[in-house]
């Protein structure tokens, strides 16, 4: 008898505890951290010399991949003898401004751009699709994202976005790892601070992809996302999968209006 | 050859699976502090200086501390100097093994834990950062920390 007053008290608290979660997710769920007059790119928070390296696309390494890229774009691949140029225009101008509006829903799924062009690859040119963080692929989306340079990020969470959105938040505010740490602890709450000799930007993603010098090589997104993973000690997921998407748009909306600037250069 | 590698791996395994299942030190928090050693051993004072200094503490990424030669550390938590004047041993070692008791929000991890943790990287599941031995030796040379000087 003692035993089921018990457990139904327990029942009844596990109950209006998700009751007030629910509440107090709801209220909030689209307050963005920084108001838009207060959007920091993450190069404002980079050393002056990396800065400069950034500014200068004759020194800036990140500008080798847009190269290759433009070279791939305009290449005749496949049985089809395509390119990716007959497609989308002689002038490339077709595909400005597309990149500020990856993750997108695609047939009731959220991809990102690096997925978009192996869809393209593939069923569009009959070739096998590639690795995602491969030189191939990393070199045709900086191309891509650099047609959108300056333009302002503009992803939607709207319709069926909502969802992944919803579950990309969740994933921002999740304490992860043995070091048990949050994305949000860090870049909410502590930007500007340093990390050792690290300075904690506000964690935007509209300079990627982005050339990291202490791998000399480009990086996307969700590289990134692995790398704070490891320094949690958390276990990272692979590269396109459909948590990092969604954590991805969350990321993207929050810095919704910040111009792109990929390739940018970080240390 | 063969077989012995085999047995090796197997062992290995073994080893780390008992070491896996190692059942941490329990411990009563009295007063926001931890009054009893985790282990019967003194804390070494110059271990635990070597840890709180290397990537094993690894507490320069957050904290500015005396004689760390170091250029580069970090502001996010406060400056380690005088901490031993501030806090008693027992206090010191609640703040290391979990400080969520005084902050539930601590960007500082629990260094002596293993509970309540999500999507830990396989290389370091079931351990804590830290263990209580070294724990100990770490707290026995923040209380050396006397002055505000760095
Ligand atoms: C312990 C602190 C910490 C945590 C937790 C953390 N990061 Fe970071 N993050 C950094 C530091 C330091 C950098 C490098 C400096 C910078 O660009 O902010 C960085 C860089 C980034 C960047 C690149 C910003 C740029 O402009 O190049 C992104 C994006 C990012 N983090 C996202 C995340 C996400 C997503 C999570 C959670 C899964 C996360 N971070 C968790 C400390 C952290
Ligand atoms: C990821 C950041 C981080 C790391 C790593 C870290 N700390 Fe902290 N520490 C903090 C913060 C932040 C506080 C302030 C109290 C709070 O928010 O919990 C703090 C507080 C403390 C305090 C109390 C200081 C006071 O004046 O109140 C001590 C002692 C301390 N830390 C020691 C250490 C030691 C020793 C290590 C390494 C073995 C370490 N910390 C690693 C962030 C960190």
């Amino acid at each position: 008898m003692f035993l089921i007053v018990k457990s139904l008290l327990a029942l009844i608290l596990v109950f209006s505890y998700n009751l007030f979660a629910e509440e107090v997710s709801n209220f909030d769920y689209f307050e963005k951290p920084y108001k838009n007059n207060e959007l920091k790119s993450g190069a404002y928070f980079s050393r002056e010399e990396t800065r400069d390296i950034e500014k200068d696309e004759f020194e800036n390494p990140g500008m080798i991949w847009v190269e290759r890229g433009s070279e791939l774009f305009n290449k005749k691949m496949g049985i089809k003898n395509n390119s990716c140029a007959n497609c989308h225009s002689q002038d490339n101008n077709y595909l400005k401004g597309v990149a500020t509006s990856y993750p997108k829903i695609h047939q009731n799924k959220l991809i990102n751009l690096e997925q978009k062009i192996n869809m393209c690859l593939e069923n569009k040119m009959n070739l096998k699709p590639e690795l995602l963080e491969s030189n191939n692929i990393l070199s045709l989306s900086s191309f891509i994202t650099y047609l959108s340079k300056g333009l302002p990020m503009n992803v939607s969470i709207k319709g069926e976005a909502e969802e992944f959105f919803k579950r990309g938040r969740q994933l921002y505010f999740e304490r992860i790892g043995q070091m048990n740490l949050a994305c949000n602890q860090c870049h909410d709450n502590l930007a500007g601070n340093y990390l050792r000799a690290e300075k904690i930007s506000q964690g935007h993603i509209n300079g990627f992809p982005s050339y990291l010098m202490r791998w000399e090589n480009i990086a996307s997104v969700h590289r990134r996302f692995q790398f704070c993973n490891n320094q949690a000690r958390a276990e990272p997921l692979e590269i396109g999968h459909a948590d990092y998407n969604a954590l991805q748009l969350y990321i993207a909306w929050r810095g919704n209006g910040l111009p792109l600037e990929s390739p940018s250069v970080r240390r | 050859m063969y077989i012995k590698t085999l047995i090796i791996i197997n062992l290995l395994i073994f080893i780390n699976f008992v070491h896996a299942n190692e059942e941490l030190v329990s411990y009563d928090i009295v007063d926001l502090s931890i009054p009893s050693s985790l282990t019967n051993e003194d804390g070494d004072i110059k271990n635990g200086r070597d840890i709180v200094l290397s990537r094993r503490g690894n507490c320069l990424a957050c904290h500015k501390i005396p004689s760390g030669n170091d250029i580069f550390q970090g502001n996010i938590g406060p400056s380690l100097a005088g901490v031993g004047n501030r806090y008693t041993i027992s206090e010191l070692r609640l703040r290391l093994v979990n400080p969520y008791v005084l902050n539930p929000d601590s960007v500082m991890p629990a260094f002596y834990n293993v509970r309540g943790l999500k999507r830990v990287d396989k290389k370091f599941r079931e351990k804590p950062i830290l263990t209580a031995q070294e724990i100990e030796d770490v707290i026995s040379w923040l209380f050396t920390l006397k002055t505000e000087e760095m």
